[in-house]
């Protein structure tokens, strides 16, 4: 008996998610080569340099946010099925939230792609931040919109599983797999706030042609308030990746149940009042605010290095179970031959590489050297291009026999995957950050001028385009191997009553050392609140005394 | 036959752990015996490299980097 | 609750490193003039013909019994006005102060590598000022997504001696 034979109508919702997150990482990933190819001026012969932008586009909407949403939604309803025992409440309801997510993903699309008709009206080439005057098609906002009420909705879904499980077992502690994805989207809840204000209250009405003018700093502003809490939203389900299946595939048990739902409540607390941080270079936000934000982004440091530590931790667990010994030797008793342990580890790897590019980020005025230049996209490749996109590669290699009842096939293919994308990331990544340094900007067709040149302090700019080009390519080959190794499996895998070990043990300090304040969610949702308003009201309030559309700007086409 | 022990259920079927039952699990490591010393040299080996980067990126890339804002 | 003791030395770590970075930058901040831009004024971005922007250029000021110099720059799609037609002629070592707004869409206005960078926000005025320490040619580069030609939008400042700095380029 696995998850399939258990809970069948969980099962079918979750490949549901799966798949369409499979689709939107082949399409969004291919769009990624053609970039590193093209800015990198090795070949630009797929499109011309304005359509660059539309694929751009693509890139990091069928990435950034479909691939995420959709797996993340596929996870948890993994996770809190289980972890409940009970399938969901009414499936119309739930497969209601992913029809609707789904409509609003190919409505976002369709107009992200029109812009490679030429002559079409229906454009969307805006990049995944559409900061306005640059307008989108109002069927990409309105698409955008759709997945989030989407999400909502499988919160709900979530929460209401919880509560009939709740009344059925009223002095239960929430199990781990259920607390996790529970505050993840009381997080989310939070952090959608500014983004239903920015677009169903600003650019949908704009878009559409009710209003004409819109005040560019406030959208911007809103964006933001959303912006970088959404980073969590993809980072905290590999974290429950990490704290919740990583320990026992590196053959031990999770080292501590009250640090793991601590870091949970922290990020709830702290992710939506740190977005100022990504407008440091902005005008029309005092340096107080900036000031502020700065020091709730160092907060947040720390449960990502509390979770370094644990699962850490957890892991050595597991390699001294395995026989491992001194103080670094361990290391080589981890299951390295286990595709889906070797991609979980690399991606951890890297995020420790990323933490400190994004430590760099977060301290206001250093932010300067490096703002809007390819350091940016160096360093989120490494968070969520490897840290989450690399972590939801490798569990599926552990989730899916359990959602489809067939074996994994091409073990060695699945192994040779996450050891690709390190490679081809490391190149990638590296370079990226280094002609960030040079002042190489990012978003940018042709990164190359014709008045200046760019003078890198390490390396060539020569050397750094050909690390970018080939690095990306073996992305792409990385990639590839995942797709063929997802598609076979799921197809022509070998069916089994236990196709996989999805024994999950308990953790080696449990929950019965856990303070129950801990659970309390209502008390967590409120400060986190608290903390969003202190953060936000006032300059909120500067920028719409004046007249919520005013000083304004006319649209402008993408 | 699975389990599922991550909702806090004990299951009677199994008297052995589930170290006992893994072939690649040499033996169970109890929480009162297990230091996690290595884990404590990796963090400690970040800490320092985040320490030094920092200091380099902050005094030697970034203040070294004239001209910049000064008002 | 059950921490382990490593654990606990390891956040009492954590909290140390994060104080360091809070006091290396406002260390940078206070005592090594490292700033960053502020909250300056809000202008109408319909209608920079009856501002300063309508006649972007470089002026001559005296602050403080000091000459100094401001810089009014528009970024539009897809070029800086000045800065693409001709370049921002400044002295070297004299204070600079730049304002920078935009009529149509975002725009960045970055000196590429240096630490000058700040977001060009129609409705905002960016006003951030500088001393150029060394007498060279910068390249502008607009490192925010502006349009489907934004890889084209570049510009220049040209850093020249005081003694050969020509005044009859100033705008009024």
């Amino acid at each position: 008996m696995t998850f399939l034979h258990k809970y069948p109508k969980a099962a079918k919702v979750a490949k549901a998610n799966f798949i369409v997150a499979f689709i939107a990482l082949a399409i969004g990933g291919f769009f990624g080569f053609v970039q590193a190819l093209h800015r990198t001026d090795v070949f630009r012969g797929f499109f011309n340099s304005g359509e660059y932008y539309t694929l751009l586009t693509g890139h990091g909407v069928l990435l950034a946010l479909i691939f995420t949403t959709f797996f993340i939604a596929g996870l948890f309803v993994w996770g809190v099925t289980r972890s409940l025992d009970r399938e969901p409440e009414n499936m119309t309801f739930t497969w209601s939230w992913f029809w609707l997510m789904t409509i609003g993903l190919v409505m976002a699309t369709v107009a992200i792609l029109g812009g490679l008709v030429p002559d079409s009206s229906i454009r969307a080439a805006v990049l995944y931040t559409f900061y306005p005057p640059l307008q989108a098609h109002p069927m990409f906002y309105i698409g955008l919109a759709l997945v989030v009420v989407g999400s909502w909705m499988a919160g709900a879904d979530w929460f209401w599983s919880y509560r009939k499980w709740r009344a059925e077992n009223p002095n239960e502690r929430i199990p781990i797999l259920t607390f996790m994805a529970l505050f993840t989207m009381l997080m989310w809840y939070v952090c959608t706030i500014g983004l239903a204000l920015e677009v169903v209250g600003l650019l949908i009405p704009w878009s559409l042609g009710l209003v004409t003018e819109i005040e560019p700093l406030l959208p911007r502003t809103l964006f933001w308030f959303f912006g970088h809490a959404v980073v969590y939203f993809w980072l905290l389900p590999a974290y429950y990746v990490w704290y919740a299946i990583l320990p026992k595939l590196s053959g031990g048990r999770l080292f501590s149940d009250s640090m793991t739902r601590i870091v949970f409540i922290i990020f709830l607390l702290l992710s939506t009042p740190v977005g100022y941080h990504h407008q440091y270079a902005d005008a029309g936000i005092s340096v107080g605010f900036k000031f502020y934000a700065m020091a709730t982004t160092l907060l947040l440091l720390l449960p990502s290095l509390i979770t370094l530590f644990t699962v850490v931790a957890s892991m050595e667990h597991g390699a001294r179970q395995r026989g491992g010994k001194g103080y670094l030797k361990w290391i080589g008793k981890l299951p390295w031959d286990s595709p889906a342990f070797v991609g979980c580890a690399f991606a951890g790897i890297m995020f420790a590489a990323g933490g400190f590019s994004g430590m760099i980020n977060a301290s206001m005025n250093i932010n300067l050297l490096i703002h809007n230049t390819l350091w940016v996209p160096g360093h989120f490749h490494l968070t969520v291009g490897t840290a989450v996109a690399l972590t939801f590669m490798a569990i599926t290699y552990w989730l899916l026999p359990q959602l489809t009842g067939r074996k994994l096939k091409h073990k060695t293919l699945a192994l040779i995957q996450p050891y690709t994308w390190f490679l081809g990331m490391t190149l990638m990544s590296n370079a990226m950050h280094r002609a960030g340094l040079a002042g190489v900007p990012r978003r940018t067709a042709e990164p190359q001028y014709s008045g200046f040149d760019f003078e890198p302090i390490f390396g060539t700019m020569a050397e750094m385009n050909w690390q970018i080009a080939i690095g990306g390519t073996i992305l792409t080959i990385s990639l590839i191997l995942f797709l063929w190794v997802v598609v076979a499996s799921w197809l022509a895998g070998e069916k089994s009553d236990k196709p996989v070990d999805d024994h999950i043990p308990e953790p080696l300090s449990g929950v019965e050392h856990t303070p129950a304040i801990l659970d309390n969610m209502k008390l967590w949702f409120t400060l986190a609140l608290i903390l969003v308003v202190l953060a936000y009201a006032f300059p909120l309030w500067e920028m719409v005394a004046d007249g919520i559309f005013e000083p304004g700007a006319l649209p402008r086409p993408s | 036959m699975s389990e599922d022990l991550s909702q806090s259920k004990n299951n009677p079927d199994s008297a052995k752990s589930w170290e006992e039952r893994d072939p690649d699990i040499e033996r169970e490591i109890t929480i009162d015996e297990f230091q996690p010393y290595g884990t404590l040299t990796l963090t400690l080996i970040y800490f320092a490299i985040v320490v030094l980067m920092w200091i380099f990126m902050y005094f030697v890339e970034f203040a070294g980097n004239a001209p910049s804002i000064i008002e | 609750m059950h921490i382990h003791k490593f654990e606990q030395f390891w956040i009492r770590l954590s909290f140390v490193l994060i104080a360091f970075f809070i006091a290396t930058v406002v260390y940078g901040f206070v005592a090594m003039d490292l700033k960053v831009i502020g909250d300056h004024a809000t202008i109408d971005p319909q209608n920079l013909e009856e501002t300063p922007f309508g006649n972007p250029g470089v002026r001559e000021v005296t602050r403080n019994g000091q000459t100094e110099y401001e810089v009014y720059v528009q970024t539009i799609q897809f070029a800086f006005n000045p800065g693409t037609a001709q370049p921002i002629e400044v002295p070297v070592d004299t204070r600079v102060t730049f304002y920078i707004t935009s009529p149509d869409v975002l725009h960045g206005f970055d000196v590429a590598g240096t630490n000058l960078n700040t977001m060009s926000i129609p409705g905002q005025v960016a006003k951030f000022t500088t001393i150029f320490p060394e007498v060279r040619e910068y390249g502008i580069v607009c490192n925010e997504y502006c349009g489907p030609a934004h890889h084209v939008m570049e510009g220049k400042i040209k850093v020249v001696p005081k003694s050969e700095f020509d005044k009859s380029n100033l705008v009024e």
